[in-house]
């Protein structure tokens, strides 16, 4: 039985085939202000190169734009897809942290049930997800992909007190203005980021084995200052050595799909 | 350096209050342990009913934490046990004037960071409310509250709670109980509004607290001791209200003006349970104020008379501590006077009223029908008050995130100072100690600017 | 989308009774606001249970700091912006300034103050010991004192128990009408509409009730059964719309506008053996114990409340009830005590979805998130 999880995010869309319970094939690409094309073009070239109907798979929407996939034969949460889609790599996994563009979340999933059973997200605030690493890599003038391995440079992470990105944005330029190490700043921006992260985790009691998915997942700087505000080792899924922190969204939406049609 | 650590070592009461304050815990742990006294946490200025029993001890509750404290200050305070503050003070004094680098450096640490050991704790506790259910959605104070009892709170065996118009505050009081093992609470509603006999019932009330009292301290309840207690605690305002009117005022001071606001702000804090034992606070802050008076006499502090006087207000909910440094460095002074606002400075009419309990309770209705309790424009006509016989120049408001009560009433108070006071005033959003330092400095500046 | 019938229907019935004579009292709408007393002097109460949106938070931002109570911000927008289906706004004569919360004492005062409404007071204790329901009295006897001096005339304690047996009988009906087998939408609906009316809805209601057993229509739901507690849905709030597409039915409204306002119903006995109607209200206030102003016992009251609803539910359909805590954005009540409430639920077994939330459009998406999560977790 195929099926296809469809993750539309703020930033980026996500693309999963699953063949049973097997990875036929993924993509990922911008989501643009058009995500309904950009769902549907990256789904039609899915089918083409596999020569598939669309009759002969079973599409599971997700994400923040589950609702504009006319091609989806269901929807789901990112919050369910995100608790399935990590069992899939780490079978016993206990608690999520999902860090997206737009959205932040923490998951916990019963043991008993393997659902869901608790989870908690970001207010509507940008600090915490993201946006804010965005915001702040650009106020750096660092490329949003080197600004974690930046960040490990340092060994004297700059204190960024605010929560609210627009005031981090002027605190982090004032610090450039004082000479603050570029190195410094990009550490206190990921120690900001994750305190916040984490101070929303702990009140739904996440524990290890905790999944961190999401874009952000891929920062290994953010990983690294998660671990140390919570106090214990997080693991980040991968594919054949490749990060694919991302992709857990869809997968967690074709294996639900898998599991309503298999009844 | 800190500011203080600069001249406060002359003034030998506030290195004792200072001290007092940072070593609460010690204070507190033999009070319980050593002479088996019970504890009772109070919050805002409202530990007198506690004084009327004398095995029951008042705290403010983060008094209960150990503080960063300079190891000197340690030294110091045994070194006062043997010689008096007094000559431990004016030794320090000395050495200063010496000027001899290393040293001086060693006294410049010593009271560095009185203000800084405090609200380091005060971020700490802020933390620990979130971690513990407080939503972000409150202000500074009640998170910090809460991170403090549930770090501190099984130590006390009872919370002192009075109703005030802030609900936030109120339904915090509630959230007490939701902590593991929580201390008993005793509950004195004030009411709203001064109307029909309310006064009498709010009177009841105090003495439900008082028979609450009773039982976790075991003894009856002595009017005597209770009046006698207030006599200091009238004494205690008097001294405060000297030194907010009288000395803050004047255009010669007797340190520099940011010492002068570091001042306030250790009496802003230790006013509420007065360091856990009243008539030593009181007998400080008769010195502080022989020793002000005397300085200023002999001429040693400095001419204050062109520096606009800026009133800083509220701080109780949270406030950066920089702003008065920051007023400094601008030029400026500063004022704090919180419980003045809130009517909370006024005296306890036990000389008009026999019974001490309806005195304290026409004291506490005072304060609400006109400070701490009342609507936004009453409120923000005791604003107006203070700023008019503090004469201040300029209003600094702290906006606090989260803050659903005092925060209100800044539209209304801003054009009440332009209209009737004819003064500016400039709000400044504060959520946490130490963020958004280079706002408030640019905001700051601006504001200053406005008086040169 | 707003429903404009409802706002200009309500306007024509307000200057109607303007018409008349009548004079109106507005004020934010809470459950210990004694209308009957309104109502027995003549006046109209006009509660305020409407939305709000961005463009009347934003407006309310002249007189308040944007972390205020969503709701409180959005009545004083309303009034600063009153947009044309709210013109009814401008009959209003008095307005109550009451403490419900802090934010109801400021968002009142301004609208009185700002807005050149006559102000009238009423306070409430925030215990519920015995001194506080005796100024509970002082304050209802003060607000007496107030309507006659506008009246001119007393307000006779006949004509206060008389409005008393009529708003009585209104929430029996309301009551029976909440236990109706039909969508959450459309009791939401009706329960708005009646309490912003009151007992001038009572034919309406009644008519409703025809209807249905005439036809009969029992509607089955496949929809996840939900609870809301906490913050009212308040009219022109598309909340209920997105618990529906979600896949979710609410079929208990534990708010002002559900069961805080319809359970408090004094008995018959009490309203026979109380003679004086000032003490009846008094004792409505003393047993509303579920009514989330007082301390220090409202977190006890609703855990045992909500767990009672949640086990008779469950025993009588063998389904599970979902229950989503509504909490408006800076909300002092029910804010400071929902986690505390969300843990001791879900120790016993209740899942509970604490959905925190403004009046802004741009959160919309993640509110369906949030509650279509909750609704695929039960």
């Amino acid at each position: 039985m195929k099926t296809c999880g469809v993750d539309i995010g703020s930033l980026e869309t996500k693309m999963v085939l699953l063949d049973d319970k097997n990875i036929m094939d993924y993509r990922v690409g911008r989501s643009t202000f058009d995500f309904k094309r950009v769902g549907s073009n990256m789904f039609n070239e899915l089918l083409e190169k596999h020569n598939l109907r669309k009759s002969e798979i079973y599409v599971m929407s997700t994400g923040y734009g589950r609702n504009t996939v006319s091609f989806a034969d269901d929807r789901i949460t990112e919050i369910t897809a995100h608790a399935r889609g990590v069992q899939y790599f780490y079978p016993e996994a206990h608690s999520v942290i999902d860090i997206g563009g737009q959205d932040s979340k923490a998951i916990v999933i019963s043991e008993k049930t393997r659902n869901v059973i608790d989870f908690q997200m970001n207010d509507k605030c940008a600090a915490g997800t993201g946006r804010f690493i965005e915001v702040m890599a650009g106020a750096l003038e660092v490329p949003i992909q080197q600004i974690g391995e930046l960040a490990l440079n340092s060994n004297n992470p700059a204190s960024i007190s605010s929560t609210c990105t627009v005031f981090a944005e002027s605190e982090v330029i004032s610090l450039f203005a004082r000479g603050t190490k570029k190195e410094d700043i990009a550490a206190g921006i990921h120690k900001s980021i994750a305190r916040r992260v984490a101070g929303m985790a702990k009140r739904i009691g996440v524990a290890p084995l905790l999944v961190f998915c999401g874009g952000v997942a891929k920062n290994i700087a953010v990983k690294k200052f998660l671990e140390l505000e919570l106090g214990f080792e997080i693991v980040t899924p991968v594919i054949n050595g490749k990060s694919s922190a991302q992709l857990t969204g869809a997968i967690g939406a074709a294996l639900i799909a898998q599991e309503q049609r298999s009844g | 350096m800190s500011l203080i650590a600069d001249e406060i070592v002359r003034f030998s009461s506030v290195l004792r209050i200072s001290y007092n304050l940072l070593t609460g815990r010690d204070y507190l742990k033999r009070k319980k342990f050593r002479e088996k006294k019970k504890l009772i946490s109070i919050a805002l200025p409202f530990s007198d009913l506690v004084y009327g029993f004398p095995n029951l001890v008042p705290t403010f509750p983060i008094r209960m934490h150990t503080f960063e404290m300079h190891k000197y200050l340690t030294y110091l305070g045994s070194a006062s046990r043997i010689f008096g503050w007094k000559n431990v003070s004016n030794f320090l004094g000395i050495i200063k004037n010496l000027n001899i680098g290393d040293v001086n450096k060693i006294i410049d640490e010593i009271i560095n960071d009185v203000i800084d050991a405090v609200n380091n704790k005060y971020n700490e506790m802020y933390e620990l409310g979130i971690e513990n259910g407080v939503p972000t959605d409150f202000c500074y104070g009640i998170k910090s509250l809460y991170g403090m009892h549930v770090s501190k709170g099984k130590n006390v065996e009872a919370n002192l709670n009075y109703t005030i118009r802030c609900s936030a505050w109120n339904k915090y009081l509630e959230s007490l109980k939701t902590i593991e093992n929580p201390a008993k609470q005793i509950w004195i509603d004030i009411p709203p509004r001064n109307i029909g006999n309310a006064l009498e019932l709010l009177t009841e009330n105090l003495y439900d607290g008082i028979r609450e009292l009773e039982k976790i301290s075991g003894n009856n309840y002595d009017r005597n001791i209770l009046r006698n207690h207030f006599q200091v605690a009238n004494e205690i305002r008097n001294y405060y209200k000297t030194i907010l009117y009288d000395i803050s005022t004047l255009g010669f001071y007797p340190c520099n003006p940011a010492t002068f606001s570091e001042i306030l702000v250790i009496l802003n804090n230790s006013f509420q349970d007065y360091n856990s034992n009243a008539i030593r606070y009181r007998d400080n802050m008769a010195s502080l104020v022989k020793e002000m008076k005397e300085r200023i006499r002999n001429k040693i502090g400095m001419d204050v008379s062109k520096m606009p006087r800026i009133l800083i207000t509220p701080m109780f909910g949270g406030w950066e501590p920089k702003s008065h440094e920051i007023i400094y460095e601008l030029g400026g002074r500063a004022f704090y006077a919180d419980w003045d606002i809130l009517l909370l400075l006024e005296e306890i009419p036990i000389t008009k009223i026999s019974d001490p309990v309806e005195a304290y309770a026409h004291y506490l209705m005072n304060a609400t029908k006109n400070g701490i309790g009342c609507d936004n424009d009453t409120l923000t006509d005791s604003y107006l008050r203070l700023a008019r016989n503090l004469r201040a120049d300029g209003l600094v408001f702290i906006q606090v995130f989260g803050c659903h009560s005092i925060s209100n009433c800044y539209a209304m108070l801003k054009d009440k100072l332009r209209r009737e006071l004819e003064i500016p005033s400039i709000a400044l959003n504060f959520n946490r100690i130490g963020e958004n330092i280079e706002q408030v400095k640019t905001r700051l500046g601006a504001f200053m600017e406005m008086f040169n | 989308m707003d429903n404009l019938e409802l706002l200009s229907d309500y306007s024509s019935f307000l200057r109607e009774k303007k018409e008349e004579g009548k004079k109106i009292i507005g004020f934010i709408s809470h459950d210990n606001i004694p209308e009957e007393l309104f109502d027995a002097a003549g006046f109209i109460p006009l509660r305020l249970l409407f939305a709000g949106n961005d463009e009347f938070m934003d407006a309310s931002h002249d007189y308040l700091p944007p972390s205020t109570c969503a709701f409180a911000q959005s009545c004083i927008g309303l009034f600063s912006l009153k947009p044309n289906q709210y013109e009814f706004l401008d009959l209003i004569d008095y307005f109550i300034v009451s403490n419900h919360c802090v934010s109801d004492i400021c968002a009142s005062e301004i609208i009185s103050k700002r807005f050149d409404i006559p102000r009238l007071n009423f306070y409430i204790p925030y215990t519920n010991n015995e001194n506080s329901i005796k100024y509970f009295k002082l304050e209802l006897l003060e607000l007496k004192k107030q309507l006659e001096e506008i009246n001119g005339k007393e307000i006779k304690d006949e004509n206060l128990k008389e409005s008393i047996k009529k708003y009585n009988s209104f929430k029996r009906k309301l009551l029976d009408f909440s236990f109706l087998n039909i969508s959450g939408s459309e009791k939401l609906k009706i329960l708005q509409k009646a309490i912003l009316y009151g007992p001038f809805f009572l034919p309406e209601l009644e008519s409703f009730f025809e209807q249905r057993s005439d036809n009969e229509i029992q509607t089955s739901f496949n929809s996840k059964e939900v609870l809301l507690t906490g913050g009212s849905i308040f009219i022109n709030d598309p909340l209920i719309d997105l618990v529906e597409e979600g896949g979710g039915n609410i079929t208990f409204f534990d708010s002002w506008i559900g069961n805080n306002y319809y359970s408090q119903i004094i008995a018959n006995d009490i309203l026979d053996s109380i003679k004086n109607p000032y003490d009846i209200l008094v004792h409505r206030f003393k047993n509303n114990n579920f009514g989330d102003h007082s301390v220090p016992n409202f977190l006890e009251n609703k855990i045992l409340q909500l767990e009672k609803i949640y086990q008779d539910h469950l025993k009588k359909t063998g389904r599970k009830l979902g229950i989503i805590n509504h909490i408006i954005k800076f909300c002092d009540h029910i804010s400071l005590l929902s986690s505390h409430l969300k843990n001791r639920l879900q120790e016993k077994g209740i899942q509970v979805l604490n959905l925190e939330r403004d009046y802004s459009r741009a959160i919309r998406g993640q509110l369906s998130t949030r509650i279509e999560a909750f609704l695929e977790m039960i």
